[in-house]
């Protein structure tokens, strides 16, 4: 059964998805070199996507997800819009089939490989097709990463949203 | 509460709205940015510059951290590569006495011929960190903190301390993108050190970009270093690139540059050499002809004057 939530809460909500999904666009445009390899998560910001919290209001949501969509264009390079056009459908369908809500860890990790599957199938489809031109290996790798980085912010937003938000919703 | 009342519906019905507006504005900035450098050129350019100053300080810790493993791992070898590289200065100082002496031969040959054989790489070159670098499925680019402020330009070749790394494909007041030699979009014309055989070096997403255009007279081998040939009048000629290796019958360059950490790199500030249309000779404004035209009639007569005196005739 899904929890009523206040108008308020469902816009702090929304406030503090939008902030986490700015900071993961900023954690996407860097790389990391550790022991020789190089290390990056470009698609770090599904994860905030996939944890988005539920209830939030869906305006400011699709306005924080259009904003950080494009910073990111603008960050990696990329023409303009690509990632809002990609970001905002993904999580019209994550809220739509209920991602995301699993209540244990391990549930929820394995509902996450399922979506970042179909989030890599897209891209892979998408080379298929030849709209777009993307290197397959690099792909896979980021996939991989994006995984092994779940965890980290899984156990980062229940912390977060304990300190942050009381359940008066402030 | 947020009940199941007609403020609900109501609400409902403004965000499928809203979120049908945004994906429809995404749609138009996507199809009038892909192929046009020049859309939403200054606001690109400012929240790139602001963001390269945000990445240069948040990367500060990362970069930090990385040295601290890179020194661990360089103390750890640091006997051998001591022994290593006494053995190598020994070598070097006798290949620079040689050196020296070619480099005093040289000279006075060019000034016997009367030749300019100067290099074209340019000798100023402007330091700046890779604040950001994009090794995503799509563009391979890097963020870099110096722009025009510093005296970098649109096409400007990048390198690291190995070799070229790509060039400048977009400038802001602080910041720059530079594109990878590995990009899809890098085409750099390029050509062998050894015997100056022409050919386009493509990127193709891969770590080894693909050299094309190869003439069937050119002589390719595995081994042979390639450099910028310079004939694109963008890149200086000579800027070492890497080595040729062959992938399933394909010619490929293991690049210099190919190594992973890449912090530090350098700018090399060159003016391309302009076509005649880009710089014109001033009309003379007393009998308002061309000075190419008198240069060209000059050189015209300079020419029929030397063939007159030409003992062939």
């Amino acid at each position: 059964m899904i929890e009523p939530v206040t108008p308020t809460k469902a816009r702090n909500f929304a406030i503090q998805a939008s902030f986490a999904m700015l900071i993961s666009v900023i954690f996407a445009s860097m790389t990391f070199n550790i022991f020789g390899y190089t290390l990056g998560f470009i698609f770090a910001p599904l994860i905030v996507l996939f944890l988005w919290p539920k209830g939030a209001d869906p305006i400011i949501s699709y306005f924080g997800i259009f904003i950080t969509g494009l910073l990111l264009d603008i960050l990696l390079g990329d023409p303009l819009g690509g990632w809002s056009l990609i970001f905002l459908p993904f999580y019209a369908l994550m809220v739509f089939f209920g991602a995301g809500r699993d209540t244990g860890f391990g549930e929820t990790w394995l509902n996450f490989v399922f979506w970042m599957s179909a989030f890599t199938g897209f891209f892979a489809l998408a080379k298929l097709i030849r709209f777009l031109d993307v290197d397959l290996m690099s792909l896979l790798k980021l996939g991989v990463m994006n995984l092994v980085l779940f965890p980290l912010i899984f156990y980062s937003k229940s912390r977060m949203r304990r300190i942050i938000v009381t359940d008066e919703g402030t | 509460m947020i009940g199941r009342g007609s403020g609900f519906q109501k609400r409902r019905r403004n965000s499928r709205l809203i979120f049908t507006g945004l994906i429809f504005l995404s749609a138009i900035f996507y199809l009038a940015s892909v192929g046009n450098d020049n859309a939403f050129k200054s606001s690109r350019k400012n929240v790139e510059g602001v963001g390269a100053k945000i990445l240069t300080y948040l990367t500060l810790p990362v970069r930090g951290f990385e040295k601290l493993i890179a020194d661990t791992g360089n103390r750890w070898n640091a006997h051998s590569e001591n022994e290593r590289l006494k053995e190598k200065v020994s070598r070097l100082s006798d290949t620079e006495a040689r050196l020296n002496d070619l480099s005093f031969k040289l000279s006075r040959f060019e000034t016997i011929l009367n030749v300019d054989v100067d290099s074209d790489i340019p000798e100023t070159k402007i330091a700046a960190r890779a604040v950001s670098e994009n090794d995503g499925p799509f563009a391979k680019t890097a963020l870099i903190n110096v722009g025009v402020k510093q005296g970098v330009s649109k096409g400007d070749a990048v390198m690291t301390i190995d070799g070229l790394y790509g060039h400048i494909i977009s400038v802001g007041n602080s910041s720059s993108r530079v594109l990878k030699l590995v990009d899809l979009n890098s085409r750099v014309s390029v050509m062998s050190k050894s015997n100056q055989a022409r050919a386009i070096l493509i990127g193709d997403n891969s770590p080894f970009p693909t050299l094309s255009y190869i003439s069937s007279q050119a002589d390719w081998d595995d081994g042979m270093t390639v450099i910028t040939s310079g004939d694109d009048g963008v890149l200086p000629m000579g800027l070492p690139i890497g080595t040729v290796v062959t992938e399933n019958e394909i010619r490929k360059v293991k690049l210099f540059a190919n190594r992973n950490f890449v912090d530090w790199i350098w700018v090399y500030p060159y003016d391309p050499i302009k076509t005649p249309e880009e710089d014109p000779v001033p009309v003379d404004p007393v009998d308002g002809a061309g000075m190419e035209d008198t240069t060209s009639q000059e050189t015209g007569a300079a020419v029929q004057e030397d063939l007159s005196e030409s003992p062939l005739q």
